[in-house]
């Protein structure tokens, strides 16, 4: 099983596992890292780090941040590895699907949940429109 | 002027492409820190998070005094990335007197006294920075465009 670690600025990242968890129950191997204003690069590092260690079950981990170029990504990305994909842009959907496919292989995973993520941001009301519905 | 010079532990993160960047209208990136330009893993990433059509561009300090030197006058707004105290003083020290810095993020470390929520100093960064300070650097702290900045001769209690 993927281990998923959310990073990302101040609290969002509780707060995401808190709205994935209310719609899909509990997670096993999962964690998330918030990046404080304060924090040093070496605390943010020892945070992540401690993370994937309690999440990594053998597949692999993918760390989920908010921003590419962003400091929970820029600190994750320093941690690339074979086992550690890191996905940029978390938003609700991409988290649900990754917590609904993670005994795919990493690489695989890491695609699927960005093209996920993407696919679920929608213009929603131009689109009821042009289905007649308003 | 349109040389802006800025400490900042974290170097090109979110606050600086969203918040400075359009603030500043900044065209060119330039960090000046002697690891940066030999870590590709690092260099891609800022390259990456710098919209393609700004320039960056990251050097050594001694390599960086000339270059800025040569930039005095350039009529696009470069911002200028320090890492920490020691790199600003290095890069003044180096041949390039710059006369305004600006303080934006310095991160926690035991024995360092809090002075804004995100900007932390040891004694011997404030030594550093009376030190510039005295030299005839205006310094202010202000991690974000829309915060009042505020006078480090305040904060150090500095006449």
């Amino acid at each position: 099983m993927i281990g998923v670690v959310v990073c990302t600025h101040s609290n969002l990242a509780p707060a995401l596992m808190d709205a994935a968890t209310m719609i899909l129950g509990p997670f096993e191997n999962s964690a998330s890292v918030m990046v404080q204003p304060g924090d040093s690069g070496e605390k943010i590092v020892d945070d992540l780090t401690t993370a994937i260690k309690s999440v990594e079950r053998g597949s692999g981990t993918i760390v989920l941040c908010d921003m590419f170029g962003g400091t929970p990504s820029n600190v994750s990305l320093s941690l690339l590895s074979q086992d550690i994909e890191v996905v940029t842009g978390v938003n609700l959907p991409m988290l649900l699907k990754l917590f609904t496919c993670r005994d795919k292989a990493l690489s695989d995973v890491a695609k699927l949940i960005q093209s996920h993520g993407r696919d679920n941001i929608l213009v929603a009301g131009a689109m009821m429109r042009a289905s007649g519905n308003t | 002027m349109s040389i802006f010079y800025r400490i900042d532990n974290r170097l090109v993160h979110g606050q600086i492409i969203s918040t400075w960047m359009p603030h500043l209208r900044i065209r060119h990136f330039v960090i000046a820190n002697d690891a940066v330009p030999e870590n590709s893993l690092r260099m891609t990433m800022f390259r990456m998070a710098i919209p393609t059509e700004h320039d960056f561009t990251a050097l050594s300090i001694k390599n960086a005094a000339p270059f800025l030197n040569a930039h005095r006058n350039s009529t696009e707004s470069m911002l200028v990335l320090l890492e920490s105290i020691s790199d600003a003083e290095a890069l003044f020290d180096a041949g390039h007197p710059f006369p305004s810095l600006n303080i934006g993020n310095i991160h926690h470390a035991s024995g360092k006294d809090q002075i804004t929520n995100a900007v932390f100093l040891n004694h011997n960064e404030q030594t550093k920075l009376r030190s510039l300070l005295d030299r005839g650097v205006s310094i202010n702290i202000q991690t974000l465009p829309n915060e009042t900045p505020t006078d480090l001769r305040r904060v150090l209690g500095v006449q």
